[in-house]
């Protein structure tokens, strides 16, 4: 009776499996499939590229109309694109320092977390991650505390004020801080993987080691390099978040697109946003197309100066700098709200009121700033889970479709478009999309929660995409091209051995894409309406000077950070290992 | 001037592995001197040590008696030729070879003159302003042999240097290095894991077995004056015959094997021990037994099979004290040698040699 009974169920499953592998196999029919191609890349194009090149192309359209705002009006003049050249003028001054300053920091770090062994690696491994996934207005916010006001590193001075007050300095203290691990992430993998036999051959060929580091492993580097160095430099070009905090009356690019945008001056903000994209769209572009032919002037040799470079003394006090450094102005910075909150968690530690005490604050007080702040931790939470699972559904078959392509030149050419939402400033991306769906374009969404979800979708669709094609050109295709050979049809090879292989590069990109997510400022300021997300709430609350509840904020937002970068680390060592 | 001496050097790896042992030796100016061992003997650490990617652990190295404890790599005057040949690919091959005299700071004439006269060695002209990228293994190799030869080093130290080589190419340039480096009378040291190789290039060869440096000498020596029972069994294919001495004289000893006595090649060992007798494999005569007929100096056996290996034939036969061995004759050899047939085995007493018999078995001795 007992095999009677369970009879029914087993063809029951039977029937699913065989409908399944039917519809797969219709799916895996040449012009289905084609269709599936096309869909993938028209959501891309829709989603990711659509707003950019229709805010370039409205520019170009209605010059008459811009011209009249930006450079003929009737009561500014031409003021606001002077206001738009002093702040591009002062945002590109501030990437090209801030760039410098990474590669000072960055390369030695990258350096002695590729070579050297020693206790404690993986620690200051996840050290230099931790500023890449910490929200920067929180990031901007502690970095703020630590130089800004009397609470941080003044105490060292017994001043009563801040050592470094807002503006271009703090900037900049605040930019190395999160665009350094760039340029250490960029290359550190690469150094790892070069041939150590070269560098002993030049060794016996009379190099000193810091010779052989500059003639031999870092032109080899070189392209990482680079690509890492334009990261660093855009991501300064178009940080919202932190700037907002730090800058004071100085006011970058993109912190003019936010607030105009709060003016609701659309002319003027969308013609300093295009050019923002055009800047980096160039460099980008520059970097991919030239990188390999940028000859670096590095044939030169001094061999007495470079020769004491190399001596062992002079080794250990330049790692010792670069150590120095990253502690002193990334790693302290960063963390030093949690210090902060300590200091005025009950009360402030000055005059010992307790009104002024984060406890009050937060959860006495009469504005009730916990319910805020759960509910924008909720809001954060509910886009970028929403942003993740729709990400990944139009990543994945996208990463497949680049990672399979066989045309060289049309795979380096998505490549490239992959990389747009990378490097263009969020603000200015947040703005276009602002600029299609809103009412100036297509007026589908009106700024809120769905608009913020459009916007998160496209400048993380690149960070979904990436380690996807890693993932995918990591599993030899043999393993499918043996299920197909076997009979199953492609989406079912694609589900029953492909997939399995992808769990934890989907699992990374997952944690890659919900972490960009909830730490995003710019682009969320320009399209939220009325929504508050965690990131813009501290930013709310530092504008209102409610310092310590900013801290509270702060705080969570960082260990939560913590603990995403913590899995992603454990889901990525996995992969490795597999 | 660039006389090589170890004395005394280990090498430690982490605590406990010793790759390599109270190693002390000398190679003289100009000499071309190849190691040879079983892979993990120590081969490619002496060279590390040579070239100062490594420091002894205790002992010292010197060249020309000028010890090398605190000499960094980039000061050694030593040229290093990798198996992979580690050419810098963003550079051409002019400027690879042009490396080293650059970072010394020589001025641009000479750096000029430098590389022509190395390009001009190797007969790498033609090529010198492309990227190696383009080249194929061969040019590779002359290329690095060229970097060296500007680097103006007197100590040239290859590993495995034909390694990534195609068996013919490898032939030839086993000649080209060779002729090279007698030509610019240079020192070198050439570690590889063929043999033949080793025979065919050098003046020297060192046998190294577990970080041990076995014997040290030239081609032939190894292959008919082997000291040591390793040397034999490493250096070509050998059988170990086991027998009682039962008479010793200076240069020639007497072994009882199972009923035959046979004379042998003696290295000092007394009436009544117990020896292994090695015989190289190609130097087995085998004979039919005729009449009965007493062969000179020869043991009984009978033949298990004769089997064709192209070039050579493989006759296996077990003797008349249960071993077996493995003779090899040429192919046009006149006899076949039929299954189960009685034969009797010659051996040469001037191309054999009798080693004490290991204490724990031959097995021991000759563990890798």
């Amino acid at each position: 009776m007992v095999l009677g009974e369970e009879k029914p169920k087993f063809d029951f499953e039977l029937k699913m499996r065989t409908s399944l592998l039917r519809t797969e196999k219709w799916l895996s029919k040449k012009n289905v499939l084609s269709i599936g191609k096309v869909l993938t890349v028209s959501i891309f194009v829709l989603l990711v590229l659509g707003p950019i090149f229709y805010l370039l192309l409205q520019i170009i359209l209605s010059w008459k109309d811009i011209k009249a705002t930006v450079f003929n009006d009737p009561i500014l003049g031409n003021e606001a694109f002077l206001m738009m050249l002093r702040s591009i003028g002062l945002s590109l001054k501030v990437a090209a320092i801030v760039t410098v300053f990474d590669i000072i920091i960055g390369i030695p770090i990258a350096w002695i977390l590729a070579r050297y062994q020693f206790r404690g690696k993986n620690i200051l491994d996840t050290l230099v991650d931790i500023p890449m996934s910490v929200p920067t207005s929180a990031l901007g916010f502690s970095i703020y505390l630590f130089w800004g006001t009397n609470n941080g590193i003044s105490r060292l001075f017994n001043s009563e004020v801040g050592l470094v007050s807002q503006g271009t300095l703090l900037i900049i203290l605040a930019h190395v801080a999160f665009t350094f691990p760039y340029v250490t992430r960029s290359i550190r993998g690469i150094i790892e993987d070069l041939d150590l036999n070269l560098e002993k051959a030049a060794r016996t060929l009379g190099a000193p080691p810091f010779t052989v580091a500059r003639m031999i492993s870092l032109p080899l580097v070189k392209e990482g390099l680079l690509a890492g160095i334009v990261l660093a430099f855009t991501r300064s070009l178009g940080e919202t978040g932190a700037t907002l905090i730090v800058s004071g009356v100085y006011q970058t690019a993109p912190v003019v697109i936010v607030s105009w945008m709060k003016g609701l001056k659309i002319p003027t903000t969308a013609f300093l946003a295009f050019i923002l994209i055009i800047i980096s769209l160039a460099l980008l572009a520059f970097v991919r197309l030239f990188a390999r032919k940028v000859g670096l002037p590095w044939r030169k040799v001094f061999p007495k100066f470079e020769r004491k470079l190399s001596s062992k003394p002079v080794k250990y006090t330049r790692d010792g700098i670069s150590l120095f450094l990253f502690f002193i102005i990334v790693f302290i910075p960063a963390l030093f709200v949690i210090i902060f909150l300590f200091q005025w968690w009950g009360g402030s530690p000055f005059s010992g009121d307790p009104q002024a005490g984060m406890i009050y604050q937060v959860f006495q007080a009469p504005d009730q700033k916990i319910t805020e702040i759960t509910h924008a931790l909720i809001t954060s939470v509910e886009i970028a889970l929403i942003v993740t699972i729709v990400n990944l559904l139009i990543a994945t078959p996208m990463a497949f479709f680049i990672s399979k392509m066989r045309n060289k030149k049309l795979k380096g050419f998505m490549d490239i478009l992959i990389d747009i939402p990378l490097v263009i400033p969020s603000s200015a991306l947040g703005f276009s999309i602002f600029f299609l769906w809103g009412s100036n374009g297509m007026h589908i969404l009106s700024p809120g929660f769905m608009m913020i979800i459009v916007a998160h979708i496209s400048f993380t669709y690149s960070y979904c995409v990436r380690p996807l094609i890693g993932s995918f050109d990591a599993i030899p295709t043999m393993y499918d091209e043996a299920a197909v050979a076997f009979g199953a049809s492609k989406v079912t090879a694609f589900r029953k051995v492909t997939l399995p292989f992808l769990k934890s590069g989907i699992l990374a990109a997952a944690i890659m894409t919900f972490t960009r997510s909830m730490s995003e400022t710019g682009a969320t300021i320009i399209c939220m309406g009325v929504e508050r997300t965690i990131p813009v709430l501290l930013v709310d609350f530092f504008e209102s000077s409610t310092f310590p509840a900013a801290a509270f904020a702060s705080t969570i937002l960082i260990l939560i950070s913590f603990l995403l970068l913590l899995l992603l680390r454990f889901v990525t060592r996995r992969q490795k290992n597999e | 001037m660039s006389d090589i001496r170890f004395q005394h050097v280990t090498k430690v790896f982490g605590k406990k592995v010793e790759a390599v042992k109270d190693l002390s030796f000398i190679i003289k100016d100009g000499e071309y001197v190849s190691l040879i061992g079983p892979s993990g003997c120590g081969k490619t650490t002496t060279l590390r040590l040579l070239a100062g990617t490594i420091l002894p652990t205790e002992g010292q190295i010197f060249f020309d008696d000028k010890p090398m404890e605190d000499v960094r790599i980039q000061d050694r005057n030593i040229g290093f030729v990798f198996q992979h040949f580690a050419i810098f690919p963003h550079m051409t091959v002019r400027e690879n070879i042009g490396y080293s005299p650059t970072v010394r700071g020589k001025s641009k004439n000479e750096i000029e003159h430098q590389v022509e006269s190395a390009l001009k060695s190797v007969q790498l002209s033609d090529k010198a302003d492309l990227y190696p990228l383009s080249l194929s293994a061969p040019d590779w190799q002359k290329t690095a042999l060229a970097r060296v030869l500007a680097s103006e080093a007197r100590i040239l130290l290859l590993d495995e240097p034909l390694g990534a080589l195609d068996q013919k190419i490898r032939e030839e340039f086993q000649v080209f290095l060779r002729n090279l480096v007698k030509k610019e009378k240079l020192t070198a040291v050439h570690v590889t894991h063929d043999q033949a190789e080793a025979l065919t290039i050098s003046d020297k060869v060192a046998v190294m077995n577990k970080g041990k440096l076995i014997q040290l000498g030239s081609p032939s020596d190894l292959v008919y004056n082997p000291n040591h029972i390793f040397t034999s069994f490493f250096v070509g294919e050998s059988d170990f015959l086991i027998g009682i001495v039962v008479d010793d004289k200076q240069k020639e000893a007497e072994v009882k094997i199972g009923q035959s006595v046979i004379r042998t090649h003696n290295t000092g060992i007394s009436k009544g021990k117990r020896v292994a007798v090695a015989v190289r494999r190609e130097f087995f005569q085998i004979e039919k037994i005729i009449n009965g007929k007493q062969l000179d100096n020869s043991i009984k056996g009978t033949i298990i099979e004769d089997q064709f290996l192209g070039i050579l034939r493989r006759v296996r036969i077990l003797l008349e004290n249960q071993q077996i061995i493995e003779a090899k004759i040429h192919a046009k050899h006149p006899i076949y040698f039929e299954e189960k047939e009685p034969v009797r085995i010659r051996i040469d007493p001037t191309a054999s040699r009798c080693f004490e018999y290991p204490k724990d078995g031959i097995a021991s001795a000759l563990e890798m």
